[in-house]
């Protein structure tokens, strides 16, 4: 009996595990579809400004690279690469 | 009757053991050349709705790069097709595309054709139909192409009773009124791309020649 309970808690974390799995994404997107969205149905100065700045939060700041070694060889020296 | 019935099974068992083509079988164009850069070419918009064009044509640029390509920012090439008057991707289709590989040296270029776009709010419904068509900048064959019928449900259920589906029927049409179209827009990206051989900048490059491939035609309804 002790064992089939062992047994089905086991499975349950398992499945728990299982379906707690984030999709993963290859990089890290911040605001970007929402703000550049914003900016295509009204293209004011201060939302392309925002847009600007999204791209450059979007190149600066990425902390989600799974391909870290491809990335830094085609992006140069300058960019700041972060361990995933 | 006894024949007919086995005929039947041994027919059903054979469709249902019938194994799905891999995505080399499927996009083969896609493994040979093995494209690095894409160039995300103005929505052909065959539908009323004007403003479809512009607004997916900028959802087209996350799905891409997490598929792993180097994809030129839509801003950038947009003002360049608009200067060049390129903006209208109906004249490249079927045409050479070299030039979008000497201007911008992108690999292959991605079209996408809009055929629905609309919304229904006392049915609580979003339609979306388009196809997608990426071709080769270098050879101008096709290497992908894929067509998504995708409608959001936004219904709400007012809850049981005469007066519980007044309800429901109010706040779904305020909630489809409320959900931008776009969302259904990038739910087809989603749905369509996902089956989009993996680039180069990806973990998947390469692995992913084995995996089963999915229909060129997706039709899905999702909440």
């Amino acid at each position: 009996m002790k064992r089939t309970i062992y047994l089905s808690v086991i499975a349950t974390m398992a499945l728990f595990v299982t379906s707690c799995n984030t999709t993963q994404t290859l990089y890290t997107w911040y605001n970007y579809e929402d703000v550049a969205y914003e900016y295509n149905k009204e293209p004011t100065e201060e939302r392309q400004v925002k847009v600007l700045e999204q791209y450059k939060k979007l190149t600066d700041k990425q902390a989600c690279m799974q391909n870290m070694d491809i990335y830094s060889t085609n992006q140069g020296k300058n960019k700041k690469v972060l361990t995933s | 009757m006894k024949k007919i019935i086995l005929f039947a099974l041994v027919a059903i068992t054979l469709a249902s053991c019938s194994t799905p083509k891999t995505m080399g079988e499927q996009y083969p164009a896609m493994y040979e050349e093995k494209p690095m850069s894409i160039a995300i070419m103005p929505p052909i918009n065959q539908t009323t709705h004007a403003e479809a064009k512009d607004f997916f044509y900028t959802t087209l640029y996350l799905p891409l790069c997490e598929k792993g390509y180097y994809v030129y920012s839509p801003y950038l090439t947009m003002e360049m097709y608009q200067q060049e008057s390129a903006y209208d991707a109906e004249m490249f289709l079927d045409k050479d595309l070299s030039m979008f590989q000497k201007v911008l040296g992108a690999d292959a270029a991605m079209f996408t054709i809009i055929k629905d776009w609309r919304r229904n709010n006392v049915g609580g419904r979003l339609y979306v139909d388009v196809e997608y068509i990426l071709r080769s900048t270098k050879t101008g064959q096709t290497l992908y192409q894929r067509e998504g019928q995708i409608s959001v449900d936004t219904s709400i259920n007012g809850g049981g009773g005469g007066f519980g589906a007044l309800v429901g029927l109010i706040a779904t049409a305020i909630n489809t009124a409320a959900t931008d179209k776009v969302v259904a827009g990038r739910k087809c990206n989603a749905f369509v791309l996902s089956d989009l051989p993996a680039g180069k900048y990806s973990k998947m490059y390469e692995t992913d020649m084995k995996s089963p491939a999915g229909k060129p035609l997706v039709k899905a309804t999702v909440k």
